[in-house]
């Protein structure tokens, strides 16, 4: 396995690399690597023999080395992510450490680097990019020398009581004019003839100056009482300034530890911590309540889709995507479409249900009905539109004899019910793979509860066997997958749910079920009453070792299949989920011709494929008039071998929408021959998309129909 | 009870009186440090030139490291007073030193009377009057300026 250098570590950032490097070589004398030996391990699993691998290994999370264990690397290219932890005493390491750098490269004191760092929110290569231009300026800003037009404030001179600020700025202005001072955030005593501090104003003789460079001097209570209150109630980290009027030289570190009590001194460095995590884009706090560790994680936050998913584990074992927070991971959806899915689901789970099985839509404005009544004959209070809740029809053509609703074949009242079947198939694809998501989500949550039978299992086998503790871990380590494997399944469905319906979105289904079989079937295996037979016990503990094998392998094939095909845009999803189009692959064109495997080719052109399949008669022959001519040629050849396949397969409920799909297919291709083929059908399914979510919209505004008598 | 706060508002009062700033007056409640009563008079060559204008100043126990909060009793017609007659000044709020005392304060805000600031208004109103119409924004001022003899 190969640990990645990440191509951050180069010249610029050279400061936060070494920090970083240091701070986890100090701590990462064991590197977990259970996911890459188990791997290599089930590669082989049809030639695996029972006894195999009961090494430290497997084991090694259950040991006390499990606390050392600071680095996971993945192998695969798709996947890997470098990750360290950061306990507290190495968050403040590394801060010392960036701060000394940053003094050495800058010429400047350690306590002058820690206040321009502050300022600059740790970002180390601006601040060096910016102070090589202007040094002069830059320690004005962050308020290390006193720049010229800082002196002559108005208000200040405004003040009446200003008989020791006006010689203050005097001192101040001469001091701006020395070169870089090194002393100027130094806080010292001096001793003034007659000194009355200007905060509290008293003259006691036993009263101790302190003061900046600006020579604007106060006793040590009162810097005490103003810097506990800048830090305990205001909670600043940065810019603690000289009290004196709009005086802008800043309080180093040092000078502030000298005049604070020591719990404050405390509370001060938690929150330049805190400061310290929160600023840097490659540090994040451990969500897991009570832990104080952070992750440091070289991932772009605002990654694209290419970018592997993050999923960190902390030493407290909270696991957790780094990117978007997302507590246990969410591998193999991406971030931004599990933003999405958890917004609908937060928005629309309950109601929705609840919406499919008890209304249906008025057939004019789409408003959600509910009938409260026994008549059949329903006029929608929002658009007074009348209609049969039979046949969803228009009433008028109803007449009187509407018992029968023998208008089952006409025109409009077809359409309606179309209308309304689309709109159902909607909501029932969602609820679809809600329902899967949840209950996988749920099984996982009971199958924690696994735990403590096996615990007690293990004993039980123990006396029954002759078996040994380390082996009878194996039923652990099962459950260990077996949760695994649950929680990769719960967000296959959520990814599922944007896919388009191709041939790769098959062979992702087909990888998911897959999994889906194999942790059923360890998951029942694991619930099984054991026997105290010797023989029945060695026979369970192969197959529970070969199943969660299995199941662990197929995990990592759908895990990785996914990665691979986010990387290379394979998926195409129904709605923006904040993919890049430019990572979606080429039309077929190219790839049909550079690669062999034609399921490949056919299934990045799913647009042509479906249209001719679902289109009415007249269509594909205006598709293929209005078509530019550099559509592929084996587009018409794919169609009516797929076709069969497809229509059948999607129930009937896809159809409406794929048909109304098409219509708009033709209309884009007509106004915008340039276009990519491909794409147009891209953009139809964004406009599905958002009048589902309109008409999803609409069914909150809840519209109940009195039937009329 | 002596706190740091309540020494420097006595120690502030002891200043106020032995040296007072021209225009501006102010003194503690009798039964409260915390709470002050004060009196601005309208700056000559202003349109609030012989207005007498009445403060109130509450202070806590954070002072002087935070500002007190003031207001104006009197009616007050300014870009930077609100109707409620709180005002709008920088070293009210973001740029205080605890180096002001009520001197300062006081003597700040009468230098405010003089020179607003139609930039940040807290009157639209005034504001607009004083950047468009000076003649109709001065007999606005006078009115209130009247007023303030009444009350």
């Amino acid at each position: 396995m190969s640990l990645m250098l990440m191509p951050v570590f180069t010249e610029p950032k050279l400061c936060f690399a070494e920090t970083v490097e240091t701070v986890s070589s100090g701590s990462s004398t064991d590197a977990e690597t259970l996911s890459d030996t188990e791997l290599s391990d089930f590669e082989d699993y049809d030639s695996l023999d029972e006894c195999t691998d009961f090494d430290e290994d497997d084991y090694s999370k259950e040991g006390p080395s499990m606390a050392l264990a600071s680095e996971k690397t993945c192998t695969e290219d798709y996947r890997s992510v470098d990750f360290s932890v950061l306990q507290p005493e190495e968050i403040l390491e590394a801060q010392t450490i960036s701060q000394k750098h940053t003094a050495e490269i800058l010429g400047i004191s350690s306590g002058e680097a820690g206040v321009l760092l502050k300022h600059f929110k740790w970002n180390v290569e601006r601040l060096v990019d910016e102070f090589m231009v202007n040094p002069q300026q830059i320690l004005c800003k962050a308020g290390l020398a006193v720049d010229d037009e800082n002196t002559a404030s108005p208000v200040a001179s405004s003040s009446s009581s200003s008989s020791s600020s006006s010689s203050s700025s005097s001192i101040a202005s001469s001091s701006s004019a020395q070169s870089i001072s090194s002393t100027s955030t130094a806080l010292r005593e001096q001793c003034v003839e007659g000194f009355v501090c200007s905060i509290c104003f008293d003259d006691e003789a036993s009263e101790r100056a302190f003061g900046l460079s600006c020579g604007h001097l106060y006793c040590k209570d009162c810097y005490e009482y103003y810097l506990t209150e800048k830090i305990v109630d205001s909670g600043k980290t940065s810019g603690i300034r000289c009290p004196g009027p709009q005086c802008p030289l800043t309080i180093d570190d040092d000078s502030l530890k000298s005049i604070v009590p020591r719990a404050v001194w405390d509370k001060y460095q938690r929150l330049c911590m805190s400061a310290f995590v929160n600023d840097q884009r490659h540090l994040s706090w451990c969500p897991a309540p009570n832990c104080e560790n952070a992750i440091s994680c070289l991932q772009e936050r605002n990654a694209t889709f290419v970018d592997p998913i993050p999923t960190v584990t902390c030493q407290c074992s909270q696991e957790f995507c780094f990117r978007c927070g997302e507590l246990e991971g969410h591998e193999p959806a991406p971030c931004t479409l599990v933003k999405k899915w958890n917004t609908k689901r937060v928005k629309d789970s309950d109601t929705s249900i609840w919406l499919a099985s008890n209304t249906k839509e008025c057939a004019e404005c789409k408003s959600t009905i509910e009938k409260d009544g026994g008549c059949n004959h329903m006029t929608c209070k929002q658009c007074e539109y009348e209609f049969c809740w039979v046949c969803m029809g228009p009433w008028d053509e109803h007449g009187s004899n509407w018992y029968s609703c023998n208008r089952y074949d006409e025109e409009e009242s077809k359409e309606a019910r179309n209308e309304h079947a689309k709109s159902r198939a909607t909501l029932e694809r969602y609820i679809h793979y809600l329902n899967r998501f949840n209950n996988h989500e749920q099984s996982a949550k009971l199958e924690v509860g696994l735990y403590k039978k096996i615990d007690k299992k293990m004993e039980h086998m123990q006396l029954m066997s002759k078996l040994t503790w380390i082996e009878v871990q194996f039923l652990k380590d099962a459950v260990n997958t077996l949760l695994e494997g649950r929680k990769t399944l719960v967000w296959t469905y959520a990814f599922a749910f944007y896919l388009v319906r191709n041939n790769t979105s098959e062979i992702f289904e087909d990888n998911q079920s897959d999994l889906e079989v194999a942790v059923e079937a360890l998951s029942g295996l694991l619930e099984q009453p054991i026997t105290s037979e010797w023989s029945e016990i060695a026979c369970l503990r192969q197959s529970v070792q070969d199943k969660a094998r299995y199941v662990e392998s197929r995990r990592q094939v759908v895990l990785e299949d996914t990665a691979m095909g986010l990387m290379e845009g394979r998926w195409k999803f129904r709605e923006d989920v904040g993919q890049d189009p430019s990572e979606i692959s080429e039309p077929e064109a190219e790839e049909a011709t550079s690669s062999e495997s034609s399921a490949e080719a056919s299934s990045s052109t799913e647009a042509p494929v479906d249209a001719p399949a679902d289109a009415p008669a007249d269509a594909p022959v205006d598709a293929a008039v209005d078509a530019p001519a550099d559509v592929p040629v084996d587009a018409p050849v794919d169609a009516p071998a797929d076709a069969p396949v497809d229509a059948p397969a999607d129930a009937p409920a896809e159809e409406p929408e794929a048909v109304v799909a098409e219509a708009v297919v033709v209309e884009t291709t007509v106004e915008t021959a340039v276009e990519v083929p491909v794409e147009a059908p891209l953009e139809t399914e964004a406009e599905e998309e958002e009048q589902e979510a309109l008409t999803v919209a609409a069914m909150f505004e809840e519209t109940v129909v009195e039937p009329v008598y | 009870m002596s706190t740091p706060s309540r020494r420097r508002l006595m120690k502030d009062f002891k200043r106020l009186q032995s040296d007072p700033p021209g225009g501006i007056s102010g003194a503690p409640c009798s039964d409260n440090i915390m709470l002050w009563n004060a009196v601005i008079f309208g700056p000559a060559d202003t349109p609030f030139e012989d207005g007498t204008f009445k403060l109130l100043l509450q202070f806590d126990e954070t002072y002087p490291n935070k500002p007190p909060t003031v207001k104006f009793v009197s009616k007050m017609f300014h870009p930077n007073v609100y109707a409620n007659g709180e005002l709008c000044l920088d070293i009210l709020q973001n740029r205080w030193s605890p180096t002001y005392d009520v001197g300062a304060i006081l003597t700040s805000i009468q230098s405010l009377l003089h020179d607003p600031n139609p930039n940040s208004p807290a009157n639209a109103e005034a504001a607009n009057l004083y950047r468009e119409n000076r003649k109709e924004y001065t007999r606005r001022v006078r009115e209130i300026v009247e007023f303030s003899w009444e009350s």
